[in-house]
């Protein structure tokens, strides 16, 4: 059979219904048209037998979610009471301070560049818990496997003793911010990166540069925050356990430039 | 843009029950088990965000929808982020992939079916990840990746050809 004979045989619309021959999705009407055809045609017989195969092997794929991350999402998706009390309490928090927050709007928009979402919003996140584990990245031991926007989280374990416990994802006005939570013992401080472009410092916090880089500090009620960009993305580091310089050290360490800024 | 009224919210809870699916078709999209548990997790972070409305009954065509976005975002950051660090040379992320039931023969054989597909063009293996990984009819694919059923079809009738060519 030559090639021109090949691909007559083998068009566009003999492609498409052999492959639904294969997978059983094509009418009977049709079937009974094809499989005539095939019963005179060699080319038209191998090449419904190789779609039989691709889509036996493919559809027989015997993968299943291991109970980590089954765990992750169920944590995600039951109706847990807990977070149904934090939304209950924070709708009624948002219409109690409904008044207060149109009054503080003018505000926002001048000290976080008109962006909406603020850097002491972002703290905020530090308050809440993992919902899944996060690892070191495999091929860079001073970096975990994660990171938003391609700005990875760092992996300060061998550097400085702070353990990755956990990280959470989060929808914030209209942007994704990733949290990673590190301890050590009982010490507990919240990295999160915001994806889109980098939010102001806010008004009234102290700027300062440590290694070339530009961190703003401040303080929330009993918590402390460093905030800095990274490829242009806000990074937000904050705790209730440790102060401002031993902040501004995690934030500032590039892992000997394994660590883009 | 479909509002509350619109069509029929998406249920958490059962949107919970296509997590084995969307974990195989996340392994033919990206060949890691330990990326693919990522962009599932990321994928169901991203979608139970917020309330979304469906026009159809359709909540796995949806979920491999947001999936597909999700691996989309990931490549992104991966080229910044190599682009970045100028680290040409990274070891692949490809991890062994052992299946459920355990048979070494099954596990040999599932390997070699996402070696073939991670060898696919993109579109290919979109298509075979949808239609025959995840189970999609060519109508529900044809949605869920934003092209002609048709061009589906093609697509599937070729990745399945190179498929079976890697395998032998």
């Amino acid at each position: 059979m030559s090639p021109d004979s090949e691909q007559h045989e083998l068009n566009e619309k003999t492609i498409r219904a052999l492959a639904q021959l294969a997978d059983g999705s094509l009418g009977p009407e049709e079937t009974a048209e094809l499989e005539a055809r095939a019963a005179h045609s060699f080319i038209l017989r191998t090449a419904l037998e190789r779609q039989r195969a691709g889509a036996a092997a493919l559809r027989g794929l015997d993968l299943q979610a291991g109970p980590s991350l089954r765990e992750r999402i169920a944590a995600e998706t039951a109706p847990a009471p807990r977070r149904t009390r934090r939304r209950r309490l924070a709708l009624s928090s948002a219409l109690a301070g409904a008044v207060a927050a149109v009054a503080l709007a003018a505000v926002l928009i001048v000290t976080s560049g008109g962006a909406g979402l603020t850097v002491t919003e972002t703290a905020q996140l530090a308050d809440r818990s993992a919902t899944g584990a996060v690892a070191v990245d495999p091929s860079n031991p001073r970096l975990l496997a994660a990171n938003v926007e391609g700005v990875p989280f760092p992996n300060w374990s061998r550097e400085f003793g702070w353990r990755e416990a956990g990280i959470r994802s989060d929808e914030l006005g209209g942007r994704t911010a990733q949290t990673v939570f590190y301890e050590k013992g009982t010490r507990r401080v919240a990295y999160t990166i915001v994806s889109g472009k980098g939010i102001s410092a806010p008004a009234g916090s102290a700027p300062a540069r440590s290694k070339g880089v530009d961190v703003h500090s401040l303080a929330d009620g009993g918590r402390r925050t460093v905030t800095w960009w990274r490829d242009g993305r806000t990074c937000v580091l904050s705790s209730a356990d440790v102060g401002d310089r031993q902040l501004i050290k995690l934030a500032t360490w590039k892992g000997d430039g394994a660590v883009p800024f | 843009m479909l509002v509350q009224g619109d069509g029929r919210r998406l249920d958490p809870e059962t949107a919970g029950d296509h997590i084995d699916t969307l974990f195989r078709a996340a392994c033919a999209l990206c060949g890691s088990r330990q990326l693919a548990e990522d962009l599932v997790q990321e994928t169901y972070v991203k979608v139970l965000a917020r309330p979304r409305f469906l026009r159809r009954d359709d909540d796995l065509g949806y979920l491999i929808k947001a999936l597909r976005n999700v691996w989309y975002s990931h490549l992104r950051g991966e080229r910044t982020r190599r682009a970045a660090t100028d680290s040409a040379e990274q070891a692949p992320d490809e991890l062994p992939m052992p299946t459920s039931a355990g048979d070494p023969h099954s596990s040999l054989e599932a390997s070699a079916v996402l070696d073939a597909l991670a060898e696919l063009p993109q579109p290919y293996r979109e298509a075979v990840a949808a239609v025959d990984v995840a189970g999609l009819s060519y109508a529900e694919a044809a949605s869920a990746l934003g092209v002609r059923q048709g061009t589906i079809m093609s697509r599937v009738y070729r990745g399945r050809e190179q498929v079976v060519q890697a395998v032998g």
